[in-house]
């Protein structure tokens, strides 16, 4: 959007309406917090009183703690996975010449579109045969499937939208493919590979229903100790669980903001 | 979580060989001093870990390993596909007879369990009650309060003139086709079979005042601790824990309630069958079914547990004899028979609401 | 892997007229090699079990359709798909329409306030699914936050109907399914080059007109991921629609759990075929009415 030196109405009605939806995104945060925090045994708003107690009864019992970690490895697993076999994916739709181009986005999609519980149970007799059920090898497996239509979708559309012309002048000027695809293409894609991982990290780490089929016992995941829960009682420590992982992403965040000045001099110095 | 790229690339390694120093193998199944079992979850497995399955790993040395929710169908996936993992499986009213009927149960040792304190009907050769529990009404106390005026029993659903409000009921077709003919006047021991028609004329009026068709069990009664509802119906273990524990302002009534049961089976083919029973014998034990009854609300098949429950407990139990003198209760093999048309039938209904 | 003698197709090489047929066969190799972990993936761990379920479902207990036959003819499978598919257009529609300022917004900052922005974005992601739902529950409820706002404000005299209704459904959904839109758009959005836009003004085009001819059509390929995302995860939605939903909030997911869950597992195969038949159809008609192939096809040359 251009800028003028009058008052730029668009740009201030762009400011307003995005105000809006991120308040909107953020509200029932201001919800699950303080519900975290609550003296009450079940679910309250306002809270009765405060207190950590719903912390406490996370951290004194460990198969919480061993659950998220569990799912966070789960989920980084499967996101890399995702986003690599999408990518090569992704690049062959886009790229290349193939039959059955409509055919293959279709099938790629698929995962998505079948209800997750008809998948679980077909797929459950087949890790019986192979052994891979309650193990994680096997659900990573079977969350890296339902995450590929993610990856690949955002991946084809960071394809599709590459400025071919960057990667041309790269080839001219004497740079090999690995080169270009290194420094000029990657880069290019950072939005659209980010996106992609993120995407497939999140549907990795909230998925519940193949977790129950293919999980269980030891390999119990986040969603699937939370999901018992609800099913009995609306318990907050499931609030507690929610902020303790806020609070890491914001950390992880200020400390990835606060290191990157001084990442990139090193990287710049190094050349 | 924006890094540029080359961080990432580093870190991938480093997650993945985290991931397979971390990696959590499925133990061997052949050791038999382990046994799996699988129940409800959540506050339940919390329960249960405190008053059977430690004390149990205690005094025999075998492990017990949780799992949950309870799902029928992956209970018939494993039998199926012939690897069992649960070698006990919480298996809940008209799933376990659709289970014996489709050969997916093994048979018990009857001879292992106190079947002698236990009435008929509570055990069966392929499996033994966990618990019973009724379908009772709650309601919210601060609109009514237990000193004045307040609802009695499930058919005050309909009593919009003493009690008016909105009420939440189960999106399913179990209890509330039995709560229809029963408000018709359908007495007690003629509701089964269940003349749907009649049924479905009561609930056409009720409905017209349901502001919430709940579908997990926490929800009714947050939805009347929310006030989105007044009264509503929900399994009498939840109140029971959020009032005696926790002093919410909850009112259960027990009249026309109906009475349910979860059983505990043992999947055809489980690994560790002998293991399993073990620990059926020892969770049908009166003392830990008193230990049960008190925590959780829901009391076993074992009339022993009486004598070891506090009255004011035995008050809140769904096979207290008061509760039971007005309780009907729910004709399992009517649902394992009929159920799969009638929740199509109830799910059509209740989509044009 | 990437040889730079054969790979000629991958990287954006100048084109020197029509490649020799040998040369397009050779590296015809290539595109499959790229595709096969996926394709293998999904072909052992996910079609060949389902085309055992399916073969199931037609020849459990005999040979035979029944189980699509009446499927088919099941009036409320279709009020079923139907509620389904209205929910996922609303959901999809709003979310655009929330996700666009937003997203355009923050291509056009600079890194760091759009860093801050994008974790604002996706913070919610971490909480899970369950757990929003409740914090919803407790905003749009009769006696929630929201109704008690609006009348002790005076804006209202009596609590109005926000939950256990379709209002509570999409703005439960949406908020779940807002961050894939904006990443969707956001990562399209970027790339757009700032100067045409500035092009544009110079020659003349008020803001409006600028927007609407060069900004807009080169925004189009996220609109379209994020659309098809978004609508394709809404069809499986079936937590939201339950707590925050009315009665005729119900999804497909809900009525094939159910027959799973009573075994009925021939009636939800066959369901789920019929799910996906009209997905694919709907996925074919949009790419066709629309004519995105042929944006794809313009920007990448």
């Amino acid at each position: 959007m251009t800028s003028g030196r009058v008052i730029n109405w668009p740009r201030c009605l762009l400011w307003l309406c995005s105000t809006v939806v991120i308040g909107y995104l953020l509200v029932p945060l201001l919800i699950v917090v303080p519900i975290s925090f609550s003296s009450g045994a079940y679910l309250q708003f306002p809270p009765p009183g405060y207190s950590l107690q719903w912390y406490r009864s996370y951290f004194q019992d460990p198969q919480w703690v061993d659950a998220t970690w569990l799912s966070v490895e789960i989920a980084l697993a499967a996101a890399a996975l995702a986003v690599i076999l999408g990518g090569l994916a992704a690049v062959a739709l886009v790229r290349m010449a193939i039959p059955f181009k409509a055919a293959i986005r279709i099938i790629l999609l698929l995962p998505m579109i079948i209800p997750s519980i008809v998948v679980a149970i077909s797929v459950y007799s087949l890790y019986a045969r192979l052994h891979l059920v309650a193990t994680f090898v096997g659900i990573v497996l079977a969350h890296t499937i339902l995450a590929l239509p993610f990856a690949a979708t955002m991946l084809m559309s960071g394809f599709q939208q590459l400025n071919r012309s960057l990667e041309e002048a790269s080839f001219t000027m004497g740079g090999s493919t690995w080169y270009t695809l290194r420094r000029v293409t990657l880069p290019a894609l950072k939005p659209s590979i980010a996106a992609a991982a993120v995407f497939s990290f999140m549907t990795s780490w909230d998925e519940v229903i193949m977790v129950i089929f293919i999980g269980g016992g030891d390999a119990t995941t986040l969603p699937l100790k939370m999901f018992s829960y609800l099913r009995t009682e609306i318990n907050p420590t499931i609030a507690a669980v929610s902020t303790l992982l806020l609070a890491a992403v914001g950390i992880g965040f200020a400390m990835i903001e606060f290191l990157r000045p001084r990442l990139s001099r090193a990287r710049s110095s190094a050349g | 979580m924006y890094g540029s790229l080359r961080n990432l690339w580093a870190l991938l390694p480093l997650s993945f060989a985290a991931c397979l120093a971390a990696a959590p193998v499925h133990p061997a199944r052949a050791a038999d001093n382990v046994v799996y079992i699988n129940s409800s979850g959540g506050t339940l497995d919390d329960i249960y870990r405190k008053i059977f399955w430690d004390p149990f790993t205690k005094a025999t040395g075998i492990r017990v390993v949780s799992s949950a929710p309870v799902d029928q169908a992956k209970l018939m996936a494993m039998v199926k596909s012939g690897n069992v993992i649960w070698d006990v499986a919480e298996v809940d009213d008209g799933d376990f007879w659709r289970s014996k009927q489709l050969d997916l149960l093994a048979k018990l040792d009857l001879a292992k369990l106190p079947i002698a304190d236990m009435p008929k009907g509570t055990y069966d050769p392929y499996g033994i009650w966990e618990n019973a529990y009724s379908t009772v009404l709650v309601w919210d106390t601060d609109k009514w309060p237990m000193s004045g005026k307040h609802p009695t029993s499930l058919m005050d659903l309909w009593n919009q003139k003493d009690f008016p409000g909105p009420r939440c009921l189960w999106k399913d077709a179990i209890d509330n086709l039995e709560l229809g003919v029963m408000h018709a006047g359908v007495p007690r021991d003629k509701v089964y079979p269940i003349d749907q028609d009649l049924a479905y004329k009561q609930l056409d009026e009720l409905a017209k005042n349901v502001a919430v068709w709940w579908t997990t069990g926490a929800q009714s009664v947050q939805s009347i601790v929310n006030h989105d509802c007044v009264m509503g119906t929900t399994w009498n273990g939840r109140p029971y824990q959020l009032v005696v524990k926790d002093h919410a302002h909850l009112g259960v009534a027990w009249d026309d309630a109906i009475l349910h049961a979860a059983w505990w089976a043992i999947p055809k083919g489980a690994p560790h069958y002998d293991a399993a029973m073990k620990l059926l014998a020892w969770m049908e034990d009166p003392q830990r079914g008193a230990q049960q009854a008190v925590l959780t609300g829901y009391a076993g098949p074992n009339r022993l547990v009486a004598q070891y429950l506090p009255k004011e407990v035995a008050a809140f139990l769904a096979t207290a004899p008061d509760h039971m003198a007005t309780t009907l209760i729910a004709n399992d093999q009517w649902w394992t028979q009929n159920g799969p048309a009638a929740e199509k039938r109830f799910l059509g209904w209740v989509i044009s609401k | 892997m990437l040889d730079a003698g054969s790979a000629s197709g991958l990287m954006a090489r100048p084109s020197r007229g029509e490649r020799p047929l040998r040369a397009r066969l050779r590296t015809a190799g290539l595109p499959l090699v790229l595709l096969a972990p996926s394709l293998l993936l999904i072909a052992v761990l996910f079609l060949y079990p389902l085309a055992r379920l399916v073969a199931e479902s037609v020849t459990e207990p005999r040979l035979s359709l029944a189980n699509y036959i009446s499927t088919v003819r099941d009036p409320i499978l279709w009020q079923i798909i139907l509620i389904t598919l209205e929910i996922a257009a609303e959901c999809t529609v709003v979310t655009l329409m929330l996700a666009y300022p937003l997203a355009s917004l923050i291509a056009s900052l600079p890194k760091r306030p759009a860093r801050l922005l994008l974790l604002g974005v996706m913070l919610p992601f971490w909480t899970s699914l369950l757990v929003r739902m409740y914090a919803w529950m407790v905003l749009l409820g009769r006696h929630g936050v929201i109704n008690q706002a609006l009348i002790a404000s005076g804006i209202v005299d009596s609590p109005l109907r926000l939950m256990n209704d379709r209002f509570g459904v999409v703005v439960g959904m949406s908020h779940y399914l807002l961050p894939f839109m904006v990443l969707s758009l956001y990562s399209t959005m970027i790339g757009i080059d700032r100067r045409l836009l500035e092009a544009a003004s110079s020659m003349g085009s008020s803001t409006l007109q600028a927007f609407c001819r060069v900004y807009l059509p080169l925004s189009l390929p996220g609109v379209y991921s994020g659309s098809l995302l978004v609508f394709i995860l809404s069809l499986g939605f079936y937590v939201t629609p339950a707590l925050l939903g009315g009665p005729s909030d119900t999804t497909i997911p809900v009525y094939v759990e159910q027959q799973v869950e009573l075994l009925n597992w021939g009636q939800a195969t066959a369901m789920s075929m019929v799910l996906v038949v009209v997905v694919v159809l709907l996925f074919i008609l949009y790419d066709r009415l629309l004519g995105f192939e042929r944006i794809f096809r313009g920007i990448a040359t």
